[in-house]
């Protein structure tokens, strides 16, 4: 079964072309350490961030965002502190391609940005890609998901889903 | 209805036609990656003990390059490399080592020809659409690629550039991108295969074509590929290529959005810190005090880019307070360089000579402190990329680094040619 996406917004980065590293800052690039990269995440936008965020929790992003050359760190440390998806105005295509792969729900939602404030209740349904802010009772239909991003998310990555799928028949 | 170049090419990789849109498993041509920590180690590790794959049907698809962190310069990126050629050695894959950066010596030992699908972890693969086909960064989804030699991928939109007019004097392909960076915007191609043609594209070097398309990600684009003409035919005959189909899209192709760029018209561009999204104008930033300079990497480093910094530097002097690397994409650019004098020219007017490695790009070697500026032709000029994240990167094309570094401070080098 797909993830529940029913949380508040943890923040919203109303810039085009975010670049994602500067979420745990590019000196953490490298580190693999996961309570390191905890205690990193998001400090530059909100100190305490992660005493405030909890489990269900959802980020926004403006367009093309995770533009540039997108490391993995930045979205290990926002899963570890609860966050269970990005949405998005649209989203940089090697980013894409990275978190997808990793099993994490980016969804496209235009006019998102105009809508979300920081705090706000919202809930994804799957099936209707239809995001509602029920705080504001506010509906917005998002882009369709591709079915392997569907798949890669219900298996939780690459590995298990290659192992389930298209590996089993061999 | 027509074809792209891009549906042409992944139309011929299925068997069958596919547009625009399609989600298809594709065989890649050539499943290619460099050694870096998390990357050729992981595969390893997913292959052997997650997958438990002993075997691939195709190993001769595959090629992989040690050219990041090398030389080692420690014991432990010494045994990077030592898994990675453990890794070449269990599954057959051929391995190049210190033969250069990997995104152009692929395309130097003949496994690049018009119409192929080639994929790497790394998005500057797309610099081999400059000869017609290609390459798509599927970072961590590589694993698929070894595990299956199929990929799963949604066929993106075209976005067409039309190339008009020729450049003019000190201005080079490296401003040719950032201008349309600045034009339309970093993601005015988002999501969406760049295809290069026109008047203009003919009137550009090889060397300037594959500088155009490796930064096609800073466009947003999924890759970039280019019309073959004779001057690629040339490429490919010298690398030894000879059996393949020109590339060119149909007269009533279907694009998502197309521009027009009239080369006469572009000027020498700086694209400033913190980000490869911000392109002004030289003569915004004429005069900064500037420390270090570095030509090379994927994007630049090539025969062309060198006549550019020598034209320039011939019979002149860096200045003291300032340090030039120059650093070949490949070893065989570095042997011509030599052999057309150019390596003489630019150690005599004070350059720093390297071997070809990708690691002044990435701050491995040449790294920069705080508060130190540098003029740059590698891929990305984010805070840290070249050492400290108080240094500050500024891209530029090689007329410009070099004309820089006579001067120690941003110079239009219009002025010196």
């Amino acid at each position: 079964m797909l993830p529940k996406i029913n949380g508040r917004i943890a923040w919203v980065f109303q810039e085009e072309n975010f670049d994602i590293d500067l979420i745990v800052g590019v000196d953490n690039i490298k580190t693999k350490d996961i309570e390191a990269l905890k205690a990193v995440c998001m400090k530059e936008y909100d100190p305490e961030f992660a005493k405030y965020v909890r489990q269900g929790d959802v980020i926004i992003g403006g367009e093309n965002f995770g533009y540039g050359h997108p490391h993995y760190p930045s979205c290990r440390a926002l899963r570890a502190l609860g966050i269970t998806a990005i949405i998005a105005e649209s989203f940089a295509p090697g980013f894409y391609r990275g978190e997808s792969t990793n099993g994490f729900p980016l969804i496209e939602c235009p006019g998102v940005t105009k809508t979300a404030s920081r705090w706000d209740q919202v809930e994804f349904n799957w099936d209707t890609e239809i995001l509602y802010f029920t705080n504001k009772n506010i509906k917005l239909q998002c882009l369709g998901i591709p079915k392997k991003s569907k798949d890669l998310i219900l298996y939780g990555g690459i590995i298990e889903y290659l192992k389930n799928t298209r590996l089993k028949s061999v | 209805m027509g074809q792209t170049i891009a549906e042409k090419v992944f139309s011929k990789n299925y068997g069958t036609l596919v547009r625009t849109g399609d989600e298809k498993l594709f065989s890649p041509d050539v499943i290619t990656a460099y050694d870096y920590p998390g990357y050729i180690d992981k595969y390893e590790k997913q292959m052997v003990e997650e997958l438990k794959i002993d075997k691939v049907r195709h190993p001769e698809k595959f090629v992989l390059f040690i050219d990041h962190m090398y030389p080692a310069g420690t014991p432990k990126e010494q045994e990077i490399h030592a898994i990675t050629r453990r890794f070449a050695k269990r599954y057959g894959f051929k391995l190049y080592e210190g033969h250069g950066i990997g995104h152009q010596v692929i395309s130097e030992k003949g496994y690049i020809r018009p119409g192929r699908f080639v994929v790497h972890f790394d998005g500057h693969i797309s610099t081999v659409g400059a000869l017609g086909a290609i390459g798509v960064g599927i970072r961590n989804s590589m694993i698929e690629a070894f595990a299956t030699e199929k990929v799963s991928l949604i066929v993106p939109p075209t976005v067409r550039i039309n190339l008009t007019g020729k450049l003019g004097k000190g201005v080079t392909s490296r401003d040719i991108f950032h201008w349309i960076v600045k034009e339309i915007g970093p993601s005015g191609c988002r999501s969406s295969i760049i295809e290069y043609g026109g008047p203009g594209l003919k009137s550009l070097e090889m060397d300037e074509r594959f500088t155009l398309c490796n930064l096609a990600m800073f466009l947003g684009g999924v890759s970039a590929v280019m019309e073959t003409d004779e001057t690629t035919d040339s490429y490919l005959r010298e690398h030894g290529v000879h059996d393949y189909d020109q590339m060119v899209p149909d007269k009533d192709a279907t694009y998502f959005k197309e521009f027009t760029f009239n080369l006469d018209k572009v000027e020498p561009v700086i694209v400033m810190p913190p980000t490869p999204a911000n392109t002004v104008p030289i003569s915004d930033v004429i005069g900064l005090p500037i420390q270090s300079g570095y030509i090379g990497s994927c994007a630049s480093g090539r025969i062309k880019d060198f006549i550019q910094a020598v034209e320039i530097l011939e019979g002149k002097r860096v200045v003291e307070s300032f340090r030039l690397n120059a650093v070949p994409t490949t070893a065989a650019i570095q042997s011509k360089m030599s052999q057309l004098g150019l390596t003489t020219k630019l150690i005599e007017a004070g350059a720093l000579v390297n071997i070809s490695t990708c690691d002044f790009c990435i701050g491995q070697m040449g790294a920069l402190s705080d508060g130190e500026r540098s003029v740059s032709t590698g891929t990305l000029n984010i805070p840290g990329r070249m050492g400290s994240n108080k240094a500050e990167i500024y891209t530029a094309s090689p007329y410009t680094i070099a004309a820089t570094a006579i001067n120690g401070m941003i110079t239009d080098p219009r002025t010196l040619l």
